[in-house]
């Protein structure tokens, strides 16, 4: 099947799209140039789950659990869903670990740092130059053989987790009883 | 903060499943365009960009400026270290955050083994005063991304594949 997203324009229309939802979200009420933002989020679903006690929004952000679901929905239509791993797994969460501390003392996810900078925040050039930084270090080592392994076909079972916890946790905060989570309110 | 519920879900649902078909990456059109010279990734991102410019500008959402710039902080030094340990971290696990998430939705267990690691370094994050916050850098965050850049230059020049 011929994949028009995998054109120059097609690429474009998807970027364009996060673009203008993201900040139509931050005028329907997401934080100021946080219309969307991967790490933040994720770490507002933290505190509503109580695993830490900052003084944050605590909200399941629902923008989440929909880029899991609707990726997981597309690429099972595709015929792309593809349940694999085993690439270095314990290593990569502590990339994950890493990556997070690293955005939370910029404030804000790759997506967060293009959108301060289309709100106008100067400081997010410094956390792009960061990245950009950080990148090319990391193609260096790409170039010189740098390797987490290869990943290996596993059981469906295994590729339906992810999407299963984005679909448990509004269960889990009592989102279904309240209408919204009863964690939210202190 | 946050926006009505249905659009919430709806807006994520959507984005999900267009950047899963179209690979939509951050980081990975940072590294096409410097390993391959394949700006293919980079016109989303400067789509992106240009959009939620141009957006903001209708909303009257777009106030420029360095200082008092909602949840940030003006400390270039660690906004700029900050963000490269954050980039050598994707680069080495091959996708930005947003990338992580729909690879996860398809089916990559380590993909969501990644988004895990953030989750609880967001909690890590929050329980040690590394997270940043509007008043400036926290006590252990540049610490902490001092040893994160170590960690990722370790698993970097370990998991080097020798030529055969």
């Amino acid at each position: 099947m011929k994949n028009i997203f995998f054109s120059r324009a097609g690429i474009i229309i998807v970027g364009a799209i996060i673009g203008v939802f993201a900040a139509l979200l931050q005028y329907f009420g997401n934080p100021p140039n946080m219309g969307i933002c991967v790490a933040c989020f994720e770490r507002d679903i933290v505190r509503a789950l109580g695993l830490h006690r900052a003084d944050v929004v605590q909200y399941l952000r629902p923008e989440i659990i929909g880029f899991v679901l609707g990726a997981f929905l597309m690429a099972a239509f595709a015929g792309e869903f593809r349940p694999r791993g085993g690439s270095s797994p314990l290593i990569r969460f502590f990339l994950g670990l890493f990556a997070m501390i690293g955005a939370l003392v910029f404030l804000g996810c790759p997506w967060r740092a293009l959108l301060r900078l289309a709100g106008g925040d100067g400081n997010a050039l410094l956390g792009l130059l960061g990245l950009t930084t950080g990148i090319f270090v990391g193609i260096l080592f790409l170039k010189k053989g740098f390797n987490l392994g290869r990943s290996y076909s596993q059981a469906a079972g295994s590729g339906w987790i992810m999407p299963d916890l984005m679909l448990g946790l509004p269960y889990i905060s009592g989102f279904v009883c309240t209408g919204r989570s009863y964690i939210l309110q202190r | 903060m946050h926006a009505p519920l249905l659009i919430s879900i709806a807006a994520g649902l959507i984005i999900g499943a267009l950047a899963q078909c179209s690979r939509f990456c951050t980081m990975g059109a940072i590294r096409d365009v410097m390993l391959t010279s394949d700006f293919h990734l980079l016109g989303g991102v400067i789509a992106l960009l240009v959009f939620a410019f141009a957006t903001n500008v209708i909303l009257g959402q777009f106030r420029p400026g360095f200082e008092g710039q909602p949840i940030a902080h003006s400390n270039h030094l660690w906004n700029f270290l900050g963000m490269s340990l954050a980039g050598l971290a994707f680069a080495l696990a091959g996708g930005c955050p947003g990338r992580q998430l729909f690879l996860s939705g398809e089916g990559d267990v380590d993909a969501g083994v990644f988004v895990l690691g953030m989750i609880t370094g967001a909690a890590v994050s929050h329980n040690f005063a590394v997270a940043s916050s509007p008043k400036g850098v926290a006590t252990f965050g540049p610490i902490a991304v001092i040893f994160g850049i170590a960690f990722c230059l370790i698993v970097g020049f370990t998991m080097i594949e020798k030529a055969k």
